[in-house]
């Protein structure tokens, strides 16, 4: 089996598994912790299949949108992480599924 | 410099530079500087509309290096109109929410930087339409997702929190499954430009499943049916300004990509069965939207159902497009008049709810009696945009409508010609819920308006753009015979 | 919606289990080699001068890409900034507390840290490198030193850290427009002052990126009784 294809295969698992965390877990930091499994799996795919050249050597496209997409999704989660931290000081909430009470801030 | 030709690149430029000012500008002068970039914008997008309109579509090489080692932007007649909806929308809102977002405390709004954050959203569509890469497309969806999912929370409040989470979780899944497809695309095809993608496509199965990924996450950045599920509160809890924005240009931001790619990169059945589902999808949202819109009790709510609704009018154009250039050119036309009227009406749909819920002081429709007395013109601006939602002659709404209904009789498949009926009657009983109310002639104490002018105007202003629009068609005709997707087709302006 | 034990679960198998499924068979039905365009970047990459591919392909050739990316984080840091809770989280006093480990560690790692970002920013046109990586290696080194009680945010006016934060992006529009005025397009780099003007932005890059990620963890932090650490 050649190499790229472990790292793809890898990729394709952790961007799997992070699909299932982001629907099926109800704690809000977990659904961000999955989707950035399926990030790094992204990443994984991308630069495994990257690692195909026959002259040997990376292609840089994939690497150049890898790093792009790393700090794309270090935005996103700051961004993830400030609202559920702010919601859950407004309502103790830390699920999407319970209802907040009337109140919080305003 | 030739400003005719450098404006694509002025239209990202320009509002990101906006942008940046109004953050280093303070609370102070922020929306100066916003309602000054509005402007420039606004005459940025039009001069590029007639710029189309006489020369036809071009492409702007970013860096000077072209395709495939650079990334093009690609000025053509859809992307213009989408342009010069966003700038008409824009402005109007921001003039809008300078009246709206006046408070004297410090830590409201964000701790006032909504306008630097509706800035960013603004680059963030104005490059969404012009991008011909479609990793490039990546990069801006995350702009408008990070910023709107930002908006919608900007008022606090429980409830916006909780949807701006939900909003931000469809958000990464869609943004993840959508750079997945672009990965699979490139390693199937080594390449990222959308028209090099168009001459370059063959039957493959990565290539493909790349795509359609790339589909699936837009549909539901788009919101459609049954992907819906994240916009009713969004767009229901954001402050009115942010909604109308949410409304009215950045679901269609998502949808516009969806255009490119499905009528103009690929091929005429290259995702077999795909264009009938997305028609079959579209149907279900107009009934299944104006259903629950009739349901709501709360004003915002209703208006949020029925942007669900009036999204599945734009997905019609995917099963006519298989029936040859004259179909294609009448469905398209439909869906962009629709896109432009639906924007302009939703607009003013969102800012008039807005004022009212200021006016009454609640968001209860029941108890929205009398308003025609106490606020006559916000409340006609109100009926006005009714009169585009339900597709009355004459107005924007009606033109799309009947575009929609000859394309899909020419085209044989007659029921989709049912089902544009059967939503402009469902819009009907919606919009009569509401203005019944509205409209009772009873005296009501109301409380002070919050802006004057403004809150009061702005919104029948915008009504009346998506009214006259039908005078517009023949302009907007031009501009979509202008488009990629119909020259490529082979249809000539 | 029913009871949230048994629906819900089944949507995300079948979801992983699809995704799995398509993906996979996608991955494997494509051919061993396959070159993209790497050829094209690296022959476009000798002949503008920069050895390292992956800086020419970011900065150069696909520099809008680079551009909105900044965009991005920088919208994100305001966005953080709108949600915080405590008005002041910027410039209020952070007491940070440093035992004897952590303040000999941090005495010696901080300084380092900051070389290594320079470093890094420096020879990114020729390895690996650039304003990303340090960036973030120099935002890293502003938590440590904030987290320790070397560094006290209070010094910094609301002003000055907007600037600080915002000089990268502005740099990288002022060079991206400055084209336009000679014919060129959008960040159509003159070929003489190429190398110069990426570095010039890296630089400034660097500073607002480490900028951000120090706010961003600055904006999190919730206002306490008496402005402890949290």
């Amino acid at each position: 089996m050649s190499t790229y294809l472990v790292y793809t295969a890898g990729g394709v698992l952790l961007y799997a598994l992070g699909t299932y965390g982001l629907l099926a877990r109800r704690h809000l930091i977990h659904k961000v912790i999955s989707a950035n499994f399926m990030g790094s799996g992204v990443f994984l795919i991308l630069i495994g299949l990257g690692n195909r050249s026959p002259e040997g050597g990376p292609d840089p496209v994939p690497q150049a949108m890898v790093l792009t997409g790393i700090v794309v999704t270090v935005a996103l989660t700051a961004l993830g992480l400030a609202i559920v931290k702010r919601y859950y000081t407004a309502t103790g909430i830390d699920n999407l599924d319970d209802e907040p009470s009337a109140g919080g801030d305003r | 410099m030739n400003v005719l030709a450098q404006l694509p690149g002025l239209l990202v430029a320009v509002p990101l530079a906006g942008a940046a000012i109004s953050f280093v500008a303070g609370r102070r002068r922020a929306p100066h500087v916003a309602i000054t970039t509005a402007f420039v914008v606004l005459g940025l997008a039009v001069a590029l509309a007639v710029h189309v309109l006489d020369g036809g579509p071009f492409r702007y090489h970013v860096g000077g290096w072209g395709a495939p080692l650079g990334i093009d932007l690609v000025a053509d007649g859809a992307a213009a109109l989408f342009l010069v909806l966003t700038a008409i929308v824009g402005l109007v809102v921001t003039l809008y929410a300078t009246a709206y977002f006046r408070t004297d405390d410090e830590t409201a709004y964000g701790h006032g930087l909504f306008w630097t954050l509706w800035l960013f959203m603004w680059t963030s569509l104005n490059a969404l339409f012009l991008t011909g890469d479609v990793f490039n497309v990546y990069v801006c969806l995350e702009l408008v997702g990070i910023s709107a999912v930002t908006l919608v929370t900007i008022g606090g409040g429980a409830e916006a929190l909780r949807a701006g989470a939900r909003y931000l979780f469809a958000s990464m899944l869609g943004a993840m499954t959508y750079l997945l497809g672009v990965a699979l695309l490139y390693a199937a095809t080594g390449q990222l430009d959308m028209d090099v993608l168009r001459t370059t496509l063959v039957a493959d199965t990565t290539a493909a499943t790349g795509l359609a990924l790339m589909i699936a996450a837009l549909v539901l950045k788009t919101a459609l049916v049954p992907a819906h599920f994240w916009l009713p509160a969004a767009h229901g809890s954001a402050p009115s300004p942010v909604s109308a924005v949410l409304s009215s240009l950045v679901v269609k931001g998502s949808y516009f990509v969806i255009l490119r790619l499905m009528l103009d990169v690929m091929p005429a059945g290259y995702l077999p069965g795909v264009d009938i589902f997305l028609g079959v999808l579209g149907s279900a949202a107009i009934v299944w939207g104006s259903v629950q819109a009739l349901l709501q009790t709360r004003i915002k709510q209703l208006v949020a159902y029925s942007t669900v609704a009036q999204i599945g009018y734009l997905f019609l154009v995917f099963p006519l497009a298989r029936h040859g250039a004259d179909v294609l050119t009448l469905a398209l036309t439909g869906v962009l008049v629709h896109a432009l009227s639906h924007g302009l009406a939703k607009a003013g749909l969102f800012l008039g709810a807005g004022s009212l819920m200021t006016r009454f002081g609640h968001d209860r429709i029941a108890d929205m009696g009398g308003a025609v007395r106490s606020t006559p013109a916000l409340t006609f601006g109100v009926a006005l945009a009714g009169v585009t939602m339900m597709g009355l002659p004459p107005s924007g709404g009606f033109g799309a409508k009947w575009l929609l209904v000859s394309a899909a009789l020419a085209s044989g498949e007659w029921w989709w010609a049912v089902v544009l009926v059967t939503g402009g009657l469902l819009a009907a009983a919606y919009m009569f819920r509401l203005l019944s109310v509205l409209l009772t002639d009873a005296p009501t104490e109301l409380h002070a308006s919050k802006g004057d002018v403004r809150t009061e105007w702005l919104p029948l202003a915008l009504a009346l753009g998506a009214v006259l629009l039908v005078l517009a068609i023949p302009l907007v005709s031009n501009l979509a015979a202008a488009s990629n997707v119909l020259i490529h087709a082979g249809v000539t302006p | 919606m029913g009871d949230p034990r048994h629906f819900p679960a089944l949507l995300p198998l079948l979801a992983s289990g699809g995704v799995l499924a398509f993906v996979g068979r996608a991955v494997l039905a494509l051919p061993p080699t396959a070159s993209g365009l790497a050829v094209e970047m690296r022959d476009g990459a000798k002949a503008s001068g920069i050895k390292n591919v992956v800086t020419a392909v970011l900065l150069d050739f696909r520099g809008y890409d680079t551009l909105l990316e900044i965009a991005v984080l920088m919208l994100a840091t305001v966005a953080v900034l709108s949600l915080r809770e405590d008005p002041a989280a910027l410039s209020r006093r952070i007491a940070g507390r440093a035992g004897p480990v952590l303040g000999a560690l941090t005495r010696t790692l901080a300084p380092l840290m900051i070389l290594v970002a320079g470093h890094l920013v420096w020879v990114g046109s020729s390895e690996p490198g650039g304003a990303f990586q340090g960036g973030a290696v120099l935002g890293a080194a502003g938590i440590l030193l904030v987290l320790s009680g070397y560094a006290q945010p209070a010094w910094a006016g609301q002003r000055i850290v907007r600037w600080v934060l915002t000089v990268g992006l502005l740099a990288f529009i002022g060079v991206a427009l400055y084209p336009m005025f000679g014919g060129g397009s959008l960040l159509q780099y003159p070929a003489e002052s190429r190398k110069g003007l990426i570095l010039f932005i890296e630089i400034l890059l660097t500073l607002s990126i480490g900028a951000s990620i120090l706010s961003l963890f600055l904006a999190s932090a919730s206002a306490t009784a008496g402005g402890e650490r949290p």
